[in-house]
């Protein structure tokens, strides 16, 4: 049998356990019913423009045929493969799209890129998905006027 | 006619006096014209389409009659214009339909003689109507007949199928002279007789056709034929067309087919005469003795058989061609008898070319002026001197003389000679008008020892440059690689290799090699080709003429050479394996066997038999650095005689601004009122170089030379070639005196810093240089105004001196200029010390050299050592006429061959900077503007060289590159990779020079090489112009005009280098 003390203490723990479980219960409901458009975070999509990736061949290091003592320069690979790129990139210049445009400069030997700010992530996924990004930075100047 | 019906008149308007055969030429063609005119087609007259197809006919031509223009061209090209048609056909018209070509009544005749009773008949009915022809034929082929029956006669009787050997045996018996002295009472005598003989010839074609007129220029033609001085008759235009034509027929019959060794007699006997007046006009005794040695020694030379240039019927279709690529006569003569030398120089042996060469050189101490001035005594002289100094041409005229030995050996072999196509009508395995072609065309394109070098390759190679050949030029250049890798071992090494291996292998090679590979390898041969190899054996009797027992020795000796010829072969191809495997792939299944074998065979032949008497078969070691030398005319020299000049007329080709042509009109119109001869022309090119080397402006040089003497027109009396007066060291009329004074002299000096003169450089030069000092008041000396006897003024000389000179440019700020130019007496940059470059020749005429030589006139100098002076100045590199967009002036030419440096083996070995130096001569281009010291030799031997490894298989880019950051480019110098023309001219036009490695055109035939060179400008419609090592400097890119030598097929790397500023 419980005693007027216990009922009483009892009832205060129900009542504590109430409020808890009701203050969890409004909060879950807030949470849940919280609107979308403040708690979800927007994708961003980058914009890709249609490029294949260039075909680097195999460095020929077969001996030249000269009567006169010239001999092929034989470079690493990553050395080779980074002027052959070099060579194809510099042959198809100026690129011209709608987001950024490349021309060569002969005088510095190097690439001038220009693309506004908003489209830079656009020219870097093009260099990525062409292999272009294996051309050391060095050799690009990025303009964004 | 007047009876005809003018069908033009009536249908057109247009009046033209009828046609028929009356007509002449000249009227037929101002028919053709005026139909032309008037819109009309020649087929809308039939009269006179009926009269120009007689002429088509009988000119075996076949153009349509609506090609209007080609038969107006057909027209207008006939010889003669105011004849008949019925004179030049001697037919009545006929219609069309019984017209007989030519060919077709010369056919007709020809079987006439052999035709059935029946047979004939229809051939009388067929020319019945061409009576005239048929017996103008008729007589020329009687006469041919006849002429081929005397002939017959002759021969049996005359010098020239006598056997040698038995003759000069019936003379040393008879007059009692030695053996060589009967050879050459011999030579003399068919020298003699083959002027009978053409004399004889050209009185019987005269004679058979009829011919009275034009008798003496007939006679000098077919001499100039016969001499191989013309190709073709050069007849009279009055001369009747089908009698010229007989003429040429004979002519071309006689010399390539009935007596080509009489043609040879007469050419030797053109030389000796040429020589006979020479010798005559010699001054001193000991002079006319050396004319006759040097007389002696090149009918030696050209007593020989092999390929006959200068009257091979192709010589006029390789003239024709080598005239639309823009060659001038001169020339194709010149190249023509410079193949010609080069071509009978592989008939000696190495033995007897060596000893030409040597007693040629033995003669260079004799005046060039006291020789024949003829191109065939030119292109001799040129081959030895520089055989002498350059051991690449001894090398190769060794190899291609083996080549040509193993192709008479081959051909006395029963079988070789078909499998070999044809050995006699070909060369280096190319046809031999290809040949010819090709050959004539390198020569006219990279000059005579070059274009000596490049067909001596080819025919040791069988393709190389000329590519004609049956052979690749790939497999081929490779086999001839792995030879030369064999080559590369020193001379003593070789014998001991062979020697070693013979007597080690043995008899165990002999049992278990030797005999199974020779036996299947002759049974093959035999079976197939029915080739005996046996046949060795002969051919020791007779080419070394030890008989019949020592042949069968040689045979047994042949058959192991022939077994470590394998076994050589096999050791190569196991060291070269892949680039043989290559190399032997693009040989036919046929040739490869043969001449492998053969090739190696007399490979050991010649190393084993021939090589006690030649030092080896590897290049001879180099004589030091190599170079040139010349007679230096020193104080105690003869006084030179009145209006001869003394200038240096192979001094280098110049390039400055003004072209010697241009020059030389300059100098016609200058001398116009005077009158006289002058020497602008001659003496261009030693004015600019020894100006370059002197530095002194050479536009200044020439214009004081014209202004003071008319470029030497020693027409005036007592004329000063460089207006330098009262000089005992300078007389007049001596250019090489005059100059020498002239060019250490600045007139301006005395006056530039007088106030009177404002500091105006030509004012203070013009004063001194017209007035000289005035010792009556030496303060009036720098006056302006001060008047000389003739009323001329220092102002008033500077204002015509600018006058003056406005065809060569605009005065420069002062004469001194940047230090350059080539064989400045060894001391251009002062690295030879005085005397250093001098030797003293057996007849005591000095030479001066362009390097350092002992007493001997021998380069010294050893291979290895770098002349590298930190404190030598740069030297100015060659402008581009016409192109202002270019480096040109900081890359300096510097060739791989004929330079002091060409003849240093390389570090690697196997090769001289000659053979494979196209990479550090491009280097040195760029580097020897900062540093004339940086030859290429110094890139190579320097300490720490990219070069130091370096061996007959050449250079990289790659070390161009460091060779370039090593100098102190670093800055300057990109990074090699691949590139395009386009990319080209974009660093051009940047200012930067671009060494690139490329495939090389080699000829027009197509082939190429790998090959480095330099590109320094480009003109403004993106023509891209260069400095090249090896090949002429030139726009190195086919546009148009067809493929020449040195032209860049595709681009494989590229370096550039930054030199100047963007343009």
């Amino acid at each position: 049998m419980l005693t007027g003390y216990t009922r009483k203490t009892m009832l205060k723990q129900t009542k504590i356990l109430i409020i808890i479980g009701g203050v969890v219960f409004i909060f879950a409901l807030v949470v849940i019913f919280w609107p979308e458009k403040i708690i979800i975070i927007e994708k961003k999509e980058i914009k890709t423009i249609p490029a294949s990736v260039v075909l680097v061949p195999t460095q020929d290091k077969t001996p030249l045929v000269s009567d006169t003592g010239a001999m092929k320069t034989i470079l690493d690979d990553d050395q080779y493969k980074k002027m052959y790129l070099i060579n194809v990139l510099r042959n198809n210049c100026p690129v011209k799209n709608d987001y950024f445009e490349i021309d060569y400069d002969y005088a510095v030997d190097k690439f001038i890129v220009n693309v506004p700010v908003k489209n830079l992530e656009i020219f870097l996924q093009w260099k990525k998905d062409t292999g272009y990004n294996f051309i050391n930075d060095n050799y690009w100047i990025i303009k964004n006027d | 006619m007047a009876n005809d019906v003018d069908i033009q008149t009536r249908t057109t308007g247009i009046l033209l006096t009828p046609f028929s055969d009356k007509s002449t030429i000249s009227e037929i063609i101002e028919g053709v014209k005026s139909l032309e005119a008037g819109n009309l087609r020649i087929s809308e007259n039939p009269q006179l389409v009926f009269e120009i197809r007689k002429l088509l006919s009988f000119y075996d031509k076949k153009i349509n009659i609506s090609e209007e223009k080609d038969i107006l061209e057909f027209l207008s090209n006939l010889p003669i214009k105011e004849v008949s048609v019925e004179e030049i056909i001697g037919e009545k018209a006929e219609t069309p339909e019984t017209k007989l070509s030519q060919s077709e009544i010369k056919a007709l005749v020809e079987e006439y003689e052999t035709a059935t009773l029946e047979r004939q008949k229809e051939i009388d009915n067929k020319l019945k109507p061409v009576p005239d022809v048929r017996k103008n034929l008729q007589d020329a082929i009687k006469r041919q007949q006849e002429i081929a029956r005397e002939q017959a006669f002759l021969e049996k009787q005359n010098l020239e199928k006598l056997d040698d050997k038995k003759e000069i045996e019936r003379i040393v018996k008879t007059e009692k002279v030695s053996r060589e002295e009967a050879r050459i009472i011999l030579d003399e005598a068919k020298m003699a007789e083959s002027q009978v003989i053409v004399d004889s010839f050209a009185e019987s074609v005269m004679e058979n056709t009829k011919t009275n007129e034009y008798k003496n220029i007939i006679k000098n033609e077919i001499s100039k034929v016969v001499s191989g001085e013309e190709a073709s008759l050069n007849l009279p235009k009055g001369l009747d067309p089908v009698i010229a034509k007989r003429i040429g027929i004979e002519t071309e019959r006689f010399v390539n087919k009935e007596h080509p060794s009489a043609a040879k007699n007469y050419q030797l006997n053109k030389i000796k005469e040429q020589f006979d007046i020479a010798a005559a006009n010699a001054p001193t005794e000991q002079e006319k003795g050396q004319v006759r040695e040097y007389q002696e020694l090149i009918i030696k030379f050209h007593d020989v058989g092999g390929p006959k240039i200068l009257t091979d019927k192709s010589r006029k279709d390789v003239e024709t061609k080598l005239e639309l690529q823009g060659k001038s006569p001169g020339e194709i003569n010149t190249a023509l008898h410079n193949v010609d030398t080069t071509l009978k120089s592989i008939q000696h042996s190495p033995d007897q070319f060596k000893k030409i060469v040597e007693k040629a050189k033995s003669l260079s101490g004799l005046s060039r002026k006291l020789l024949p001035n003829s191109a065939m005594v030119r292109s001799f002289d040129n081959l030895m001197s520089n055989a002498a100094r350059n051991p690449v041409i001894i090398n190769l005229q060794r190899m291609a003389n083996l080549k040509v030995e193993v192709l008479n050996f081959a051909t006395k072999i029963p079988g070789v000679n078909t499998l070999l196509v044809g050995a006699g009508e070909t060369l280096g395995f190319a046809a031999a008008k290809d040949f010819i072609l090709l050959s004539t065309q390198i020569m006219a394109e990279q000059g005579s020892i070059p274009g000596a070098i490049a067909i001596l390759k080819a025919i040791t190679t069988g393709a190389g440059v000329l590519e004609s050949g049956a052979v690749g030029v790939e497999g081929i250049s490779t086999l001839s690689a792995a030879l030369g890798a064999f080559q590369g071992v020193p001379g003593l090494g070789q014998i001991l290799l062979i020697v070693t291996m013979l007597i080690m292998a043995g008899i165990w090679i002999y049992n278990h090699i030797i005999k199974p590979i020779f036996e299947s390898v002759n049974n093959f041969l035999k079976n197939n080709f029915n080739l005996n190899l046996n046949a060795v054996k002969d051919f020791v009797a007779d080419h070394l003429h030890l008989g019949k027992f020592a042949g069968t020795v040689a045979q047994f000796g042949f058959n192991a050479l022939m077994g470590v010829g394998a076994v050589i072969a096999w050791g190569m191809a196991a060291l070269f394996g892949p680039i043989l495997a290559v190399g032997l792939a693009s040989m036919t299944a046929l040739i490869t066997p043969v001449v492998i074998f053969f090739a190696v065979g007399m490979l050991s032949y010649n190393l084993l038999v021939d090589m006690p008497k030649i030092s080896s078969l590897v290049p001879p070691p180099p004589e030091g650095a190599g170079g040139t030398c010349q007679p230096k005319e020193d104080e105690g020299e003869p006084a030179i005689s009145d209006g001869e000049i003394n200038c240096n007329q192979n001094a280098p080709e110049a390039n400055i601004g003004i072209s010697k042509e241009d020059f030389g009109k300059f100098a016609d119109d200058w001398n116009r009122i005077i009158g006289g001869k002058h020497y602008a022309r001659e003496c261009f090119n030693d004015v600019v170089n020894r100006a370059k080397c002197a530095g002194i402006v050479p536009e200044y040089a020439l214009w004081a030379w014209l202004h003071e003497s008319g470029a030497s027109n020693y027409s005036i009396a007592n004329v000063e070639d460089f207006g330098i007066h009262g000089q005992s060291s300078a007389p007049p009329k001596n250019f090489d005196k005059q100059i020498t004074k002239f060019l250490t002299l600045d007139p301006a000096t005395v006056c530039i810093n007088d106030p009177r003169v404002g500091g105006n450089y030509w004012l203070a030069f013009s004063i001194n240089y017209l007035l000289g000092d005035d010792p009556a008041d030496p303060s009036n000396t720098c006056n302006p105004d001060r008047v000389n006897s003739q009323g001329n003024t220092g102002r008033k000389y500077e204002a015509e001196l600018r006058e003056s000179w406005s065809r060569l440019g605009s005065p420069p700020a002062t004469i001194h200029g940047p230090k350059g130019g080539q064989n400045c007496g060894g001391n251009a940059n002062n690295l030879v010390a005085e005397g250093e470059n001098e030797f003293v020749v057996a007849d005591g005429t000095v030479m001066v050299c362009s390097g350092p030589v002992d007493e001997n006139g021998n380069f010294i100098g050893l291979p290895g050592e770098s002349k590298y002076d930190p404190n030598a100045p740069g030297l100015v590199g060659e402008l581009i006429p016409g192109v202002s967009c270019s480096v040109a002036d900081k890359v300096v030419s510097t060739k791989q061959c004929g330079q002091s440096w060409s003849n240093k083996a390389l570090p690697g070995g196997s090769g001289t900077i000659c053979s494979a130096g196209c990479g550090p001569s491009s280097t040195s281009s760029i580097l020897r503007n900062i540093n004339g010291s940086l030859t290429p030799d110094t890139l190579i031997f320097e300490d720490g060289s990219p070069y130091n490894g370096m061996n007959g298989n050449g250079s990289s880019l790659g070390q161009a590159h460091d060779s370039l950051v090593k100098h102190g480019m670093g800055g300057a110098v990109g990074s090699v990779g691949g590139c395009s023309q386009q990319a080209i001219v974009g660093w051009l036009r940047q200012g930067r020079a671009v060494i690139f490695l490329a495939d090389s055109y080699t000829g027009s035939g197509g082939g190429t090489i790998g090959h480095i060179l330099v590109a320094e400008g480009v003109d403004s419609s993106g023509i891209i112009y260069t400095k090249d090592p090896y090949y002429s400097n030139r726009t190195p890119f086919v546009t148009s005009g067809g493929i020449k030598a040195g032209q860049i097929k595709t681009l494989r790397e590229c370096l550039p280098v930054t030199l100047g500023k963007q343009c």
